[in-house]
């Protein structure tokens, strides 16, 4: 069975006009840094550092959204605004969890593209 | 437009910044700097960007921060803030600050900051056009080449233009028609500390007395019938710059007591409105009449020649300047030739001499329209007596330029008076008072 594609480069290959350097560049990029955002996120939850969570967060949103990541599209602004307005905290985990879940799918299929 | 735009990214989002730089760089014309944090990028603010994107949260300094510091070292520097959510409150602040657009990090964001950056070079294309064309116009109104001439009239004119550029006195210029009062008073303000404000010149005369008082104050919507938007006036169009009222002298005499109480109170009413407005530019009038003259017959306020006649700049008619006739002559000249990428012409003394003895009631305008239609009608270098063609009308000094016979004159005379009366030979006869059939005999012998 073919495993369903979470991502889709359709924004990316549009900026990239033609240039797929630019795109394989991006990707390896967004796979440098990703984890370690998540990995914020983590330690920021451990320790109830809400502000933490809110800035990885934050900083998280433009390249899952450039990456065409749509079902991380709310969770991240979920996590995001939670934090932010430290509303619904006991939500921030389940969507951690299906953000890093997610996450490693994508990992996994970026680096088999 | 600039041919060499450089745009700072400032973006701590090295995903993002990336992508903005690629996206930027697809156009050759621009160059891209990135920086990741406030503070380096405030440390190179003196390379002066033409334009800066600039994300809202920065990890040691607020976008609002370093859009503040920016605007006060340069407040013409565009900055697009770029932020990665939607707060209409933050947007409507940095708008405030100054920002020249606020971006939120979506999938249109590469448009919208494409579109941005496009209309901040054509801005920015405006913006040093109309710097070069205001140094242009600036050089060109230099009265010390702008205005020529040697004679002494015209030295004691060049003392008065010198005050006037110095003060900020209301000035008044006549002199007859063609002597160049524009042009004075375009030098004036162009020289003074005004200069980079508005000039705005309004013809008295060509403007019908029923819309003179919405021309020159405005109006307010619905005022009167067409009035269908509200417009303001030239009074305020010339905000703190100079407004140039030329033929003052032929101002309606209901409208000069309202012109008045707008200069004695500094402030005006827009036609159809309540509220009044602040008048802060300067007033520089015109005529070719005598208005003290227009004052003894009771066409002109008093009051209102007092108001308006501050420094006083006469400026001379052309036949009492002297050798300055043949100086003018040959600026213009030079002038037509080099726009038009012609060889340098010169003028043969006979022909000089045709120019100096000749009265010019049409004054430098009209000097500028003979030496032009000499530059025409030469085919050599030298423009000789006989390529000169006075054209002048209405002036009886012209006329008798002609050096006619008495008979030749007479004929003249008649056929003016029939053009005048639609050839009524009867009226003719009265108003010269000589016999119709005088009249007869000259039509049937084709004199006239």
């Amino acid at each position: 069975m073919t495993e369903e594609k979470l991502y889709d480069l359709k924004q990316l290959t549009e900026i990239a006009a033609g240039n797929e350097e630019f795109i394989t560049k991006m990707v390896n990029m967004f796979l440098e840094m990703t984890p370690g955002l998540v990995e914020r996120i983590e330690a920021g939850l451990q320790i109830q550092d809400w502000a933490e969570v809110r800035s990885a967060a934050h900083k998280m949103k433009p390249s899952v959204d450039m990456m065409g990541i749509g079902s991380l599209y709310d969770v991240v602004r979920g996590i995001e605004g939670n934090a932010k307005t430290e509303t619904d905290l006991d939500k921030i985990p389940e969507l951690y969890f299906t953000l890093s879940e997610t996450l490693e799918t994508v990992y996994e299929q970026l680096r088999n593209r | 437009m600039a041919d060499n735009f450089s745009v700072f990214v400032v973006e701590d989002d090295e995903f993002y910044s990336e992508v903005l730089e690629y996206h930027l760089s697809l156009n050759p014309d621009i160059t891209v700097t990135k920086f990741t944090n406030g503070k380096d990028f405030l440390n190179n603010l003196d390379k002066n960007p033409d334009a800066v994107t600039l994300d809202y949260s920065l990890p040691d300094i607020s976008g609002e921060e370093v859009l503040r510091k920016i605007k006060e070292y340069n407040s013409d520097i565009p900055v697009v803030m770029i932020s990665g959510q939607e707060d209409i409150k933050t947007a409507i602040s940095l708008l405030q600050e100054g920002a020249y657009d606020y971006i939120v990090k979506d999938e249109d964001t590469k448009d919208r900051i494409w579109n941005a950056i496009r209309n901040i070079r054509e801005k920015v294309g405006l913006k040093q056009e109309i710097s070069a064309l205001k140094q242009q116009v600036k050089k060109k109104y230099d009265f010390t080449t702008s205005i020529i001439g040697n004679s002494p009239s015209m030295k004691r004119v060049f003392a008065m233009i010198e005050k006037a550029v110095k003060s900020n006195i209301t000035v008044s210029i006549t002199g007859e028609t063609g002597t160049g009062k524009e042009v004075v008073a375009k030098s004036i303000h162009y020289n003074s500390p005004r200069a980079k404000k508005p000039f705005v010149a309004v013809n008295i005369t060509a403007i019908p007395s029923e819309l003179i008082e919405s021309e020159l104050f405005g109006h307010e919507k619905g005022s009167f019938t067409g009035a269908s938007a509200r417009r303001i006036g030239k009074f305020e169009e010339s905000g703190d710059g100079t407004i140039f009222l030329d033929e003052i002298g032929e101002m309606d005499i209901n409208m000069q007591s309202k012109l008045l109480r707008v200069l004695q109170e500094r402030e005006l009413t827009r036609v159809g409105g309540n509220g009044t407005v602040k008048v802060k530019c300067r007033v520089i009038s015109a005529t070719h009449k005598d208005l003290a003259e227009e004052v003894r017959k009771g066409n002109f306020r008093e009051d209102l020649y007092y108001r308006l006649l501050g420094l006083p700049v006469s400026l001379p008619p052309l036949r009492e300047r002297g050798n300055d006739v043949l100086v003018l002559a040959k600026h213009f000249i030079d002038e037509y030739c080099q726009e038009n990428e012609l060889g340098k012409l010169k003028l043969s003394s006979k022909a000089q001499n045709k120019l100096f003895k000749y009265p010019w009631p049409g004054n430098i305008r009209e000097l500028k329209a003979v030496t032009e239609l000499c530059c025409v009608m030469t085919d050599s270098d030298t423009i000789e007596e006989e390529h000169i063609t006075f054209n002048s009308t209405g002036s009886i000094d012209t006329l008798l330029q002609n050096e006619m016979t008495l008979e030749g004159y007479k004929n003249r005379i008649v056929k003016h008076f029939l053009d005048k009366y639609n050839n009524d030979v009867v009226n003719v006869a009265k108003k010269l008072d000589i016999g119709k059939s005088t009249i007869y005999r000259m039509l049937q012998e084709r004199m006239v």
